[in-house]
């Protein structure tokens, strides 16, 4: 093992561990259990009784403020080697794995040291902290620990841990992977269950389905005869119909008719209109023979000859108008010379006197007076302008009713030209709609006639088309009766391979369910199996544990021991019962009967009883550190001896602050062959840079045996 | 002081001890030593130690002569090994009696304590009920034997086969997860198959 910068191991320390018994030797504080505790965390790293960080085993006096472990292993069977080293620089932990046949780095270490050490651990959820716990319950007895497992522990706890170290973790993994397995099993098959669901109410309905489609099938007609089926294809062609004959037993064969009858109905809507065209066609010729053509030439000359008179009538009436015009002038400019003259004649009156007021003569003022008055009482008769009103009336009456004539005589060539013109467009209508239904009036025979053949024609094939219609639609329906009987058939295979599908999957997940209950069962069996095994390998121990007990040796009365073991609520307890077989006394609570001294041989006792017990520990070694305080004399002997025996099962390593018993410690597991080896390391005066180490190696007795020989 | 009222002897106290020694790899010293030389004493050795065994009529001739016999072992040890020699601290003296210690057992407690020149493991008829206590006595000179004790190798998940069929759990079934379990195959699918389900 390397050290640096580990604990009191403030600068590189190498020791040579490659020994059958190590025996460490050093005051209190010169770095003994450092050196275990180096051990502990290259394994696991940690040390779980100081702290959870690595920078607190981090030496205050490290010169690089990192630490450094390197421990080789060697494979005890195999010979094989390998090596871990971890570090921590200050703020990142490292760890690295050397085996023969390559080097890992980080987790892949960590897990490739669990397969090496103790696989067990590799189901805990922290392997790391499952290996330490059982390093240090079964492989290295710390010194401020040393009674903790029998004094400190709960049942419970004791129970858990030796737990751990019996391998009950494999089955406790186990039971979690059956529970998980378990879990996911049941979730498919209650996916199974639900997809089958909608499978059974498939079969149920294609079930009635079928049912109502066998009902169905015994009001079916007859079959459709080949005859028939020819015969109704015939008469379509015959129609001049384009379909396609197929096989009544064809899966075309609906389709098929299905079109010829839309390309019946097709005809018979041709032949209708055609029909239709016919009739009005034959109306209109008849409404032409009904209503003759007018003789228009006859009627615009009438007309041409009507418009003349009327100018004429004008023109005589506007030249009267004129004149009258003239007249009325003439009377108007006499009419308003009259007035002027009359308003004089008044005026004079009114100022009439005895001389001319123009040229102051004289004048005859009666005479004047009776002209003037005369004049003052004139007017203009009108009786004359009133004849030649009356004329001229009558001249506008007669043009007006000349006019009325003219209007009369339009509108009766109006008519006639439309009455033509509607002729011509009837014709060209009838010429059009002979020429649509295709119709060509030959010479022979007249557009009536030719007409009358055509309905006739079109009346025919209605009636054909219709009558192959029936025909086809009532091979259509024994056509879908017969498919119905194909399909009853395709349901009922359909409705076994489901029903069979619908067995086989109940089958299987009740099967899937029988097994689920199986794995439920030995989940429930497992739970108790864990605390069984637990009972079982510590009765399997307690031979051990009493023997180890035996050779120590410490109490008079209390000279048995063994594990006892219950399941109280689920949980699994674990006491350490002493024994008096003479009075016949037991005591669970050692510590209420053993003196400190005492208490630390028990715990030594049950630490080896479980490191040697234990088939496959992490490591075949056994590491006490300073297991002797306390201890008197005979106690020690018998203990010393005891690391003797164990010698020969475990690699021992076990440290003193005693110098004069680690002397004793040398002696008594010193080797007894040259193959053997025991090793003393004396860690002496420690300083800032470390302990002062010596080595030393115990030589082996070159005779053993003395008396015998 | 109590005579024996033991129903076995002396002799058959010895011829105990012997055999539990010699099959825990103990050489028995034929020869005969001055001052070690009595019909009820023998001298073992292993690589380790020397134990002389000598078996006592009563408690009384016990407490009385005990001191002598492990002058004598000592003298035949110094004798044989050298003073520095590892050896020389291994010296061993069974002191047995198949009679009854006095009342108070002290004296006996007290050789028993005594762990000047050799180690003494000390019975009286307190505690030897038959000559098979004898190895119980000697125990701390005899080899932790591999048998007793120690787990069988099986791993827990061997044991599981076993421990549940007592829970209705064919062993088979159980058999079947555990291989499972070891080649990280599929559980419930292995237990399906097993059985016969697939």
């Amino acid at each position: 093992m390397k050290l640096s910068g580990f604990r009191g191991f403030s600068q590189q320390h190498e020791f040579d561990l490659d020994a059958d018994a190590v025996v460490v030797v050093g005051a209190n504080g010169h770095g003994k259990t450092s050196l275990f505790d180096g051990i502990l965390w290259a394994l696991s790293g940690r040390i779980p009784r100081l702290h959870k960080e690595d920078a607190r085993f981090v030496s205050l006096y490290s010169e690089t403020g990192q630490m450094r472990v390197e421990l080789r292993f060697k494979e005890y069977e195999t010979g094989e080697q390998f090596t871990v080293t971890r570090s921590f620089d200050g703020k990142e932990p490292r760890v690295s794995l050397d085996t023969k046949e390559r080097s890992y780095e980080g987790p892949s270490a960590e897990g490739r040291l669990i397969d090496l050490v103790w696989p067990d651990a590799a189901s805990a959820s922290d392997s790391g902290e499952a290996l330490a716990s059982v390093l240090t319950r079964s492989v290295y007895l710390q010194q401020d620990l040393i009674r903790q497992f029998i004094e400190a522990a709960s049942v419970q706890e004791r129970f858990t841990a030796v737990s751990e170290l019996v391998g009950v973790g494999r089955v406790t993994a186990l039971q979690a992977n059956l529970e998980h397995a378990k879990k996911a099993w049941s979730t498919v098959t209650n996916q199974r269950q639900d997809e089958l669901r909608p499978l059974r109410e498939r079969q149920t309905t294609i079930e009635a389905r079928l049912s109502e489609l066998v009902a169905r099938s015994s009001q079916a007609s007859s079959a459709i005869t080949p005859e028939v089926w020819d015969q109704w294809w015939q008469s379509q062609s015959a129609l001049g119909l384009k379909v396609t004959r197929v096989d009544p037993a064809s899966r075309d064969a609906p389709a098929a008719i299905d079109n010829a009858i839309k390309q019946l109905e097709a005809l018979r809507q041709s032949s209708e209109r055609r029909l239709q065209a016919a009739g009005t066609l034959k109306n209109e010729i008849a409404g032409l023979a009904t209503h003759p053509i007018p003789d228009t030439p006859l009627l615009r000359e009438q007309v041409t000859t009507l418009r003349k008179q009327l100018e004429e009538l004008r023109r005589v009436a506007t030249e009267e108008q004129a004149r009258l015009a003239d007249l009325r002038r003439q009377q108007a400019e006499l009419q308003e010379t009259t007035e002027q003259l009359k308003a004089l004649a008044v005026l004079a009156l009114k100022h009439l006197g005895d001389h001319c007021p123009v040229c102051d003569q004289t004048y005859d003022k009666e005479a004047t007076k009776r002209r003037l008055e005369t004049m003052a009482n004139a007017g203009i008769s009108n009786a004359h302008r009133a004849s030649e009103s009356d004329k001229l009336t009558d001249m506008l009456a007669a043009a007006a009713a000349k006019e009325k004539e003219v209007g009369i005589a339009e509108s009766t060539l109006r008519s006639g030209e439309q009455k033509v013109m509607e002729g011509q467009i009837t014709e060209e209508r009838i010429s059009q709609r002979l020429s649509e239904i295709g119709v060509r009036p030959n010479a022979d025979d007249s557009r009536e006639v030719t007409v009358e053949k055509v309905v006739a024609e079109a009346e025919s094939s209605i009636q054909r088309a219709a009558e192959l219609q029936r025909t086809g639609e009532s091979l259509a329906l024994r056509l879908a009766q017969s498919s119905a009987a194909a399909m009853i058939d395709e349901l009922r295979r359909e409705a076994e391979i489901l029903r069979r599908e619908n067995i086989d999957r109940e089958k299987t997940i009740s099967a899937r369910n029988r097994t689920g209950e199986l794995a439920q069962r030995v989940i429930e069996a497992l739970r108790i199996a864990g605390s069984v095994v637990v009972e079982e390998r510590l009765r399997e121990i307690s031979p051990l544990l009493q023997n180890i007990w035996a050779r120590i040796d410490p109490h008079p009365a209390f000279r048995v021991i063994k594990f006892f073991t219950q399941v109280f609520r689920g949980k699994g307890e674990l006491s350490t019962v002493l024994s008096d077989p003479v009075a016949e006394k037991d005591c669970e609570v050692p510590a209420s009967v053993l003196s400190s001294s005492q208490l630390n041989a028990l715990a030594v006792s049950v630490f080896l009883a479980l490191n040697i017990g234990i088939p496959r520990p992490p490591l075949s070694v056994a590491i006490l550190d300073d297991p002797l305080q306390s201890l008197d004399d005979i106690n020690l002997l018998g203990l010393v001896d005891l690391f003797r025996q164990t010698k020969k099962r475990r690699q021992l390593f076990v440290s003193t602050h005693d110098g004069r018993f680690g002397e004793l410690l040398a002696r008594k597991l010193r080797p007894t062959d040259i193959d053997g080896r025991t090793i003393v390391i004396e860690l002496e005066g420690w300083n800032r840079q470390g302990p002062i180490v010596t080595t030393r190696e115990v030589k082996c007795d070159p005779v053993p045996l003395r008396l015998v020989s | 002081m109590t005579d024996s009222s033991a129903d076995f002897t002396p002799t058959d106290l010895i011829a105990a001890a012997a055999q539990v020694l010699t099959d825990g790899g103990y050489h028995e010293i034929p020869r005969r030593f001055q001052g070690w030389d009595t019909p009820s004493s023998r001298l073992f050795e292993n690589e380790y130690n020397i134990v002389g065994v000598v078996v006592f009529g009563t408690c009384g001739e016990l407490l009385q002569t005990w001191p002598d016999l492990q002058g004598s072992l000592v003298d035949v040890i110094s004798r044989h090994i050298g003073r520095e020699e590892s050896k020389a601290w291994d010296g061993y003296l069974v002191l047995l009696s198949p009679g009854v210690a006095p009342s108070s057992g002290t004296a006996i407690d007290n050789i028993r304590y005594d762990t000047t020149r050799v180690r003494k493991l000390v019975a009286t008829g307190d505690d030897l009920r038959n000559p098979t206590d004898v190895e119980r006595v000697v125990r701390p000179l005899l080899p932790l034997s591999q048998e007793r004790g120690a787990l069988s190798h099986e791993s827990a998940l061997d044991l599981l086969p076993r421990l549940l069929e007592a829970q209705d759990i064919p062993m088979e079934t159980t058999q079947v997860l555990v291989d499972a379990f070891r080649e990280q195959l599929p559980l419930l699918e292995r237990l399906h198959q097993m059985r016969g389900e697939q």
